[in-house]
């Protein structure tokens, strides 16, 4: 538009004719047409469509930044009419809020669904008839209630009729349902035919309405038409069909109701006859069916069988230890999983298997000693100690334990103590797994004690008695495994400090026997594993440190080389602590002097002493006891004989063997190994050319180095990596008006959710903030209106009672001068 | 027999108050009054200490006034007669001082009586520099007197005042002299080293003295950082006009040059000064040398002694001298291998020498035959070594590996990959290289030029994998894996020990019980551990 706003109002004014002259040739004429109130209203239109037409914030425009040269899209610019709309949802809100109003201090109450109750557009007709229909879908959408004679041809499976059938629900005939009645109605509403016919109609329009070529008008009616004749002509022959069967039926049907009849007599009675008299007898059978016994015992295994059984257990058990050694995670979470398990059923465990399985370990663990055990454990066990049972209480430190141990003589102890398991049994009384827990801590610091006094003279009895002790342990070890490992640590932390605070005069004979104990009962192959890894590192550290000073420091040493080649059987990992004793005992040992050691080239090792040196010559006999005793290692007074150092350097050289053999000899760094050992253990051939071991020993050394591969390492073989690629990748079909050019489609298709769900959220906040401030303009108006009507109401009734009482008071006055003027 | 408190009291008060010189008869009756202390018993000594100390204190405030009245000095005496009483008095002040030093020197045990003298002496000290100067306000330090004291506090001979730790004498002259003159005074510091350089240099009398003390009151008095030369000494005067020439610095450096390697060239010292002098060679000896290479015999001597950590130390100090003051030690490098010795895995200074060692690998341009060889003797020595060892060895290879990245030939040589995919001569080839291979590696070659450790491989790495404690195992697997971690910081490995390794099993938690052994193996001893019985 052209020229000022004031210009286009003007004019537009004049347009209407609401300015200027109007109808200049009509008040000439004097026309007496009068304004009438019709024209008023639309005048009031359209002055407002004018108003709305100048008021620049009535349209809003989205101005489009790129296309505005074109031009062409102007039309199709989009154009909001912020006024309107927000006139339509001020009235839309006024809507809802007056619902609300009135619904508003009314709590519960009916609504009205009553279909057409206040419309008052139906007729009575309509409203029934409609209702019906309704009523109708509504029982038709739920099929499955009980009596709906409708659905019974549907289910027609003869489980569902026989169930039936008991209630005396459904008449069959041989079986056969008898709900003929349904078929019928079927066909007589000529619903299954019609359907049909319309279907193939329908194919018939398909194949019709396929070809490209577009029919004329005339030609589709007269299609039409033939078609409803075909089809009415069809349908007139059906119905004919059907009228012709019904009577048919219905000649038939008093034969039919007739037989039914006999037989429906019969039915009704039957779950009358069996409750009466079997109501007993299915009691039983089902007290039967829930009793234990009832239950099929497993059948007796055949030995084969439980061989067969017991070697794929251990198979699985040395899967799982295999993957623990190499140290696969996964194993973890199994374990773990083992622990809530046997918590979980902790007590049910108790009380059906424990006996069981604990009489299982007990055997188990007898076997072996051939002890007379089983026997013993059913009779004699029993009544012995059903005397003892009485007396002892479980004992909860080592001190206890000692107090009852101590009058009886060390062949009885093993079976005192098992009566104590026996007796506190987890079973039998509640918190007697813990203290079965704190006993078996209790057992294993009294068989280290016990080991610590040990003399020649009993010590093939004591012997003996802590195998037996040991064998008990090990059993218990399976339940009470937290409370042993736990002690197992406190021990070894006690191994420590009292090494670090006496040095090697702190070692006792006790130290290798719990190591030897850890290494029985835990499984040390692990890659890592929470008793048995410290129990490797405090071995190190013995073995590294001790002085190997006084011939019972290198004894136990050797015994610990030992443990430790035992714990390194399977997995066979390098302790190099072992190689640095080797080392520095063989050159302490070794019978020459410091001259010709260094001649040797042997002084790389410096030795603690110099006066352990065994004896120069060794005899054929005594060289093939190796050997050692624990004894020997307890006693730190006793006079050491030539023979017992040849024991210990020959036991020193047994594991020396073992360790070549099963740990070194696979080690990619075995040459590198035999080149330290080797100049000691040619110096000892030297010193003793007839020494048997020794020459084995130089002998597999020999063939193992000239066997292995020794080769230039090649680690750092990997796959090469692939560099990260900095050039930006060339989209092919980049599209700028694209909202996202991501490739990822899924992520596309996320990224357009969150879009729309921030959107939505961004309008949901801005309609709620309208709502509330339309709440607070409607409250304010209430309250406004409110005011204004007491207001009014106090006014017409003050108005009121002046006007009574002026009224009252000329009549007063009237009154007054009345009777004056009578007087 | 001694005079009482009392007497001596008064006789002093006589001499101080009124300037009639008859009662100056007195001072020499009083300065007779020190006994001959070298032989006296420490018993005997203690009944006497409180009036000898009284004494002394006495006697100062009469010297002080004869000072002040101008009586010692007979350089300024007016007439014939002054003079010579100038003089009668210059001599009994000298023989006060004699005694005081006697006092000091002769004493053989800790007594307050010392100290006090030593107080003493240094206050006439101070008012010999006032009163002694040739006129009014001439700058003058009266360095006699402080060489006579010089050579009486080493003299001294405390029984027992050599710290056994350190190496440092805990003579409580020495520690006093130190800490309230010789550290907080400038000038005493230049004279006190240009004394010491005369006594050291002339005087034979010095050597005949117990060496070992010698050192330690040497090493007591130097080891401190408020030095002369140092640059932010906080120092001042001790007498009121000292000389010009003690502002010459480099006068002074040569001074304590000279005296340092006096002390360091006696012999029959023993390791624990030369550990301590080592160990303040970095801040507290080389800053203070015109020309610290001086101090490279000492050093190598170090290094002869045998001990392993002085060794590492004199290491320390040449790679010092190398780094910053451009000596040439053609053997440094062939002395540090040969520090490396099995025991090294086994004692508590293994990650001080990895400290040092790796700063001293730290160059670029060492040599990739040296590096190699330290490298295959490292991995060589963790064959039989603690875990703790294995654990600071490991990442300490890993850092050379990763500086010198021609040793890398040691973990991967590719001529023996065998490739399944390639033609058959070449499989042969490699076999044939793989039969042939000998190891040249040469353990006992001392020097590291030539072990040929380049051409041998780190099999000891390879096997550590399989180490029986599993950290180290993981550990070591990181040979094998890409080297993408540009350096490990030796600090996190250095302080692992068995104790710490214990420690950290000892808190962790039981979570999951610890699989049980399932085989069953008999009787504990004899058939589970073999060959030991009961």
């Amino acid at each position: 538009m052209a020229g000022s706003q004031l210009k286009n109002l003007k004019k537009s004014l004049k347009e209407q004719g609401f300015t200027g002259q109007t109808n200049v040739k009509g008040s000439k004429k004097g026309s007496k047409r009068q304004a009438k109130e019709y024209d008023r209203e639309e005048k009031a239109q359209r002055i407002a469509k004018i108003r709305e037409q100048f008021n620049p914030f009535e349209l809003k425009v989205n101005r489009d930044k790129k296309t505005t040269q074109t031009g062409k899209n102007a039309s199709l610019k989009a154009v909001g009419k912020p006024g309107i709309s927000k006139q339509i949802g001020e009235e839309r809100r006024l809507v809802a809020h007056e619902a609300h109003q009135r619904r508003k201090n009314r709590l519960g109450g009916l609504t009205d669904r009553r279909f057409g109750e206040r419309n008052k557009n139906l007729t009575e007709e309509e409203k029934m008839l409609e209702r019906f229909t309704r009523e109708r879908q509504a029982q038709s959408s739920s099929k499955k209630s009980l009596f709906n004679l409708e659905d019974d041809d549907e289910g027609d499976d003869f489980g569902a009729a026989g169930d039936e059938d008991l209630y005396g629900g459904t008449l069959t005939h041989y079986g056969q349902s008898l709900a003929l009645e349904d078929d019928f109605q079927d066909d007589d509403l000529g619903l299954e035919q019609s359907k049909r016919s319309a279907s193939a109609f329908d194919g018939d329009e398909d194949d019709e309405s396929r070809p490209a070529k577009k029919k004329t008008k005339a030609e589709v009616m007269k299609e039409v038409i033939a078609k409803s004749k075909f089809y009415k002509h069809e349908r007139q022959k059906a119905q004919e069909k059907l009228v012709e069967d019904i009577e048919d039926v219905d000649e038939e049907f008093d034969d039919i109701m007739s037989e039914l009849s006999t037989i429906s007599k019969q039915k009704p009675k039957l779950p009358a006859e069996s409750g009466a008299s079997d109501k007993q007898y299915d009691t039983k059978v089902r007290e039967l069916g829930l009793e234990r016994r009832a239950v099929p015992a497993d059948r007796t295994k055949t030995q084969e069988e439980i061989d067969q059984e017991n070697a794929e257990k251990r198979e699985k058990l040395e899967q799982a230890r295999i993957d623990r050694m190499n140290g696969m995670a996964g194993i973890d979470v199994d374990e773990d999983r083992g622990v809530e398990d046997l918590g979980d059923d902790f007590w049910e465990g108790d009380n059906s298997e424990e006996e069981e399985e604990f009489g299982e370990h007990i055997d188990n663990g007898f076997a072996m000693d051939d002890v007379q055990l089983p026997g013993d454990k059913g009779e004699k066990g029993r009544s012995s100690g059903s005397k003892a049972v009485a007396i002892l209480a479980c004992p909860q430190s080592q001190d206890e334990l000692m107090d009852i141990l101590e009058n009886h003589s060390a062949k009885d102890h093993p079976s005192l103590v098992k009566e104590i398991i026996r007796t506190y049994q987890p079973r039998l009384a509640a918190g007697n797994k813990e203290l079965l827990g704190t006993f078996v801590g209790v057992l294993l610091r009294h068989i280290l004690y016990v080991s610590n006094d040990y003399n020649d003279s009993n010590a093939k009895e004591l012997g003996k008695m802590q195998n037996e002790l040991i064998a008990i342990l090990r059993s218990m070890a399976q339940k009470y495994n937290e409370p042993l490992s736990l002690t197992c640590r406190e021990i070894s932390n006690e191994i420590q400090t009292r090494f670090k605070t006496q040095r090697s005069h702190g070692l006792l004979a006790s130290d290798l026997v719990f190591f030897t104990l850890v290494g029985y009962i835990f499984s040390t192959s692990d890659h890592y594993h929470l008793v048995a890894t410290p129990s490797n590192v405090l071995m190190g550290e013995l073995l590294e440190q001790t002085k190997l000073n006084t011939f019972q420091n290198i004894a136990f040493c050797a015994v610990l080389a030992r443990i430790s080649l035992t714990y390194q059987r399977l997995a066979k990992r390098f302790v190099p602590e072992l190689v640095y004793f080797f080392e520095k005992s063989l050159t302490t040992l070794l019978p020459i002097s410091e001259a010709s050691k260094l001649e040797k080239g042997l002084t790389k090792v410096i030795c603690d002493t110099n006066d352990l040196k065994a004896p120069p010559k060794i005899t054929a006999k005594s060289m093939e006891k190796s050997t050692l005793s624990l004894r020997l290692i307890s006693d730190q007074k006793r006079q050491v004989s030539d023979s017992d150092k040849i024991a210990l350097l020959c036991n020193i050289f047994t594991s020396m063997e073992e360790a070549i053999t099963q740990i070194w000899k696979d080690m990619s760094c075995f040459p590198e190994l035999a080149v330290t050992v080797k100049p000691i253990l040619m110096a000892y051939c030297e010193q003793y050319p007839n020494l048997e071991t020794l020459r084995v020993i130089v002998e597999k050394i020999e063939r193992f180095e000239a066997f292995s591969e020794h080769f230039p390492l090649a680690l750092q073989n990997h796959r090469p990596l692939s560099i990260p690629m900095h050039t930006p990748k060339f989209e092919e079909n980049f599209n700028p008006d694209k909202k996202s050019n991501d490739p990822d489609r899924t992520r596309n298709e996320v990224n357009k959710v969150k879009a729309q769900l921030k959107k939505e959220r961004k309008f949901t906040m801005k309609e709620i903030r309208k709502d509330t401030k339309f709440e607070a303009r409607q409250q304010i108006d209430q309250k406004k209106k409110e005011y204004s009507d007491y207001h009014a109401k106090m006014a017409r009734i003050v108005n009121q009672i002046s006007t009574e009482e002026g009224a009252e008071k000329g009549k007063y006055e009237r009154e007054k001068r009345l009777r004056n003027s009578k007087k | 027999m001694l005079l009482s408190k009392d007497e001596i009291a008064s006789c002093a008060k006589r001499v101080a108050a009124s300037t009639d010189r008859r009662h100056y008869n007195n001072i020499v009756k009083l300065v007779s009054q020190y006994p001959d202390l070298s032989q006296v018993e420490e018993s005997a000594f203690e009944n006497d200490e409180p009036t000898l100390r009284f004494l002394t204190m006495a006697l100062l405030p009469v010297f002080r006034k004869l000072f002040s009245r101008g009586q010692l000095n007979p350089a300024k005496a007016a007439s014939a007669n002054e003079k010579q009483f100038s003089q009668w008095c210059r001599k009994l002040y000298n023989s006060y001082k004699s005694k005081l030093l006697h006092c000091i020197s002769c004493i053989p045990f800790e007594s307050s009586l010392a100290l006090d003298c030593l107080d003493a002496y240094m206050q006439l000290l101070e008012q010999e520099a006032i009163h002694f100067a040739s006129h009014d306000d001439a700058p003058f330090f009266p360095n006699k007197t402080l060489k006579a004291l010089i050579l009486a506090i080493f003299k001294s001979n405390v029984s027992s005042s050599v710290d056994a730790a350190d190496g440092q004498s805990k003579n409580p002259v020495v520690l006093e002299f130190t800490q309230s003159y010789y550290k907080k005074h400038v000038d005493i510091q230049y004279y006190f080293q240009a004394e010491m350089t005369a006594l050291t240099q002339e005087d034979e009398s010095i050597k005949t003295l117990d060496h070992m003390q010698l050192m330690a009151k040497w090493l007591s008095i130097m080891n401190h950082d408020n030095h002369y030369s140092s640059e932010d000494a906080d120092l001042e005067i001790f007498v009121p006009q000292p000389p010009q020439a003690m502002e010459n610095e480099s006068q002074f450096k040569s001074n304590l040059e000279k005296n340092w390697l006096f002390f360091l060239n006696l012999s029959g010292l023993p390791t624990t000064h030369y550990k301590t002098t080592l160990l303040i060679l970095h801040r507290r000896i080389i800053p203070h040398f015109n020309t610290p290479t001086k101090l490279m015999d000492f050093l190598t001597d170090s290094y002869d002694l045998g001990d392993h950590v002085v060794s590492l130390l004199a290491l320390n100090g040449l790679f010092e001298l190398m780094r910053r003051y451009n000596l040439e030690y053609a053997h440094f490098y062939s002395k540090l291998y040969q520090l490396v010795t099995p025991s090294l895995m086994h004692v508590k200074h293994r990650s001080r020498f990895l400290r040092l060692a790796e700063l001293f690998l730290s160059s670029t341009h060492v040599s990739a035959n040296l590096v190699a060889s330290f490298i295959k003797r490292l991995a060589r020595l963790t064959l039989d070594s603690p875990p703790a060892a294995i654990v600071s060895v490991l990442p300490f290879i890993y850092n050379l590996l990763k500086k010198h990245p021609t040793c890398m030939i040691m973990l991967h040589d590719p001529d023996y990959i065998s490739d399944p995919f390639a033609d058959a001569d070449k499989i042969a080839l490699v076999k044939e290289r793989r039969r042939q291979y000998t190891d040249p590696y040469k353990m006992e070659e001392s020097n590291p030029e030539i072990t040929n450790a380049i051409e041998s491989s780190l099999w000891e790495l390879d096997s550590l994998t399989n180490h029986y404690h599993p950290n180290v195992a993981t550990l070591a697997k990181i040979f094998s894996q890409p080297f993408r971690k540009h350096n490990y910081n030796m600090e996190d490995f250095l302080d692992w020990s068995y104790d710490s390794l214990l420690q950290a099993e000892v808190t962790r938690k039981l979570k999951v019980s610890p699989a049980l052994e399932f085989e069953e193996y008999g009787a504990a001893f004899g058939e589970y551990i073999k060959c030991v019985e009961w």
